[in-house]
């Protein structure tokens, strides 16, 4: 890559807070790219967070996100907001390369300067988000987007990654896609907000709706919230208001039984949790590989001298006691 | 912290009035394969490819061209790079004849390739150039 010019970190982070977009994409790069000290920035900006509302939007592939995410931002910019669009696509497993094909739904939007739009690849993450996302849709945050709409890679049952960090979570199905069954044993169902049906014209919508709202009435919320179901067909710009009247009505419900920042904070929390998990897990597989007395049970357990639990129990003995 | 995540980030573009679209998706699986990270998009008009570009944060902008058009549309692009201050690889590919060549070097392409040419040969342009 390019030296960086001697642009100092935080002086990129200053010159983006003061709305420079080039800075903003490049900072997201070295951001992404770990070419910079994450923490520090996000320690940097944490107090210019909490202005936007973030929509996750995900489901499996070909079923019309990225052209909703296209509609959805008409919508919300002819409402006067501006927006910041995050389009995660997979990372292949063979080549560490990725197609970010999304951003080709969205050409609408290119020369809207209150559009800011980032493809990211998925780099390996399960759960169907890259693991910077929520540090990118924080630095959107920081930049002063009202809206970051979030669209995942196609899922499948168990990505369950975007809760972490929308406020509003919208599923998007669409009929003749699999049995009713498909949809209860994803867990992903549940953690939707909003149910969108996509290519309503193909026919039997009505049977998916009807589906859908009898496992959404069956399973009571903590938060007591009922997930709407909203018939869309995107590519002909139908039923896309209403789905943006079902993102404001959750952002109001959520402001009224104060879950807002509630749930934010317990995002918060989640994250502390995972940064410090990460950070150990990286620590003990270097004391794994480095450090001499981990070496010398390792190799007491690859002779056999002690069976693995007596070697882990022995190790244990040693950690240090908070 | 953890260590460096780098991958090179390429945008490939082409017209909107312009069909022949099988080269550009041929380079773009092929790029995929070589490890980097591509975005594809059509264009209406040059400040497209530029604003995609600077928001993507790519390390180079690879053009394909069926028809004529391309002297002013990279010359185009170029120059809106000079005026933002960010450096950039250009590529161009297509059936670009060959006494245009020296024009486009000129402009500050790095890469012409043709019907015939190596992908192993783009690979390598890009690679050279974002190392």
């Amino acid at each position: 890559m390019k030296p960086e010019c001697g642009v100092k970190p935080m002086k990129l982070v200053r010159k983006m807070l003061a709305g420079d977009v080039n800075a903003l994409s490049r900072l997201i790069t070295m951001v992404e790219d770990e070419l910079i000290d994450v923490a520090e920035v996000m320690q940097e900006i944490h107090s210019r967070l909490g202005h936007s509302y973030c929509i996750g939007i995900t489901g499996p592939p070909g079923v019309g996100k990225s052209t909703l995410v296209e509609k959805l931002t008409s919508i919300i910019r002819a409402e006067g907001f501006n927006i910041g669009i995050i389009l995660v696509d997979p990372t292949s497993p063979v080549s560490g390369g990725a197609l970010l094909g999304d951003r080709i739904r969205l050409q609408s939007h290119y020369l809207d300067d209150e559009v800011f739009m980032r493809s990211m690849a998925s780099r390996g993450k399960l759960g169907g988000l890259s693991k910077k996302v929520k540090s990118v849709a924080k630095i959107m945050d920081a930049f002063g987007k009202d809206f970051i709409l979030l669209e995942t890679v196609g899922t499948g049952q168990v990505e369950t990654d975007i809760v972490s960090i929308a406020d509003t979570n919208i599923l998007v199905l669409m009929p003749h896609a699999g049995d009713i069954m498909q949809a209860m044993k994803a867990g992903i169902i549940e953690l939707a907000d909003v149910f969108v049906i996509n290519k309503a014209d193909l026919g039997k919508s009505g049977h998916l709706m009807a589906d859908i709202e009898s496992i959404v009435s069956d399973r009571k919320r903590e938060d007591n919230w009922m997930p709407p179901v909203v018939e869309t067909q995107a590519v002909n710009n139908i039923g896309i208001e209403a789905i943006f009247k079902e993102i404001e009505r959750h952002r109001r419900f959520l402001k009224n039984e104060n879950l807002l920042l509630q749930s934010r904070l317990g995002r918060a929390t989640d994250e502390f949790r995972e940064l410090v998990k990460d950070e150990m897990s990286t620590r003990i597989t270097k004391l794994l590989h480095e450090n001499e007395i981990f070496r010398k049970y390792l190799g007491k357990v690859e002779t056999g001298e002690l069976d693995p639990y007596s070697a882990f129990r022995e190790i244990l003995n040693l950690m240090p006691k908070f | 912290m953890a260590t460096q995540d780098k991958r090179i980030r390429v945008l490939l573009a082409k017209s909107d009035q312009d069909a022949h679209d099988r080269g550009v998706r041929y380079l773009a699986d092929v790029l995929q394969s070589a490890g980097m990270e591509v975005i594809f998009i059509r264009y209406r008009i040059c400040d497209e490819v530029v604003k995609v570009a600077l928001q993507e944060d790519v390390s180079i902008v690879g053009m394909s061209f069926y028809g004529s058009g391309y002297l002013h549309d990279v010359s185009a692009v170029i120059q809106a790079f000079k005026k933002n201050n960010k450096e950039t690889g250009f590529i161009v590919g297509g059936t670009i004849p060959k006494g245009d060549w020296g024009k486009l070097k000129e402009m500050g392409v790095r890469g012409i390739f043709v019907p015939g040419s190596l992908t192993e040969d783009v690979v390598t342009c890009i690679t050279s150039y974002c190392n």
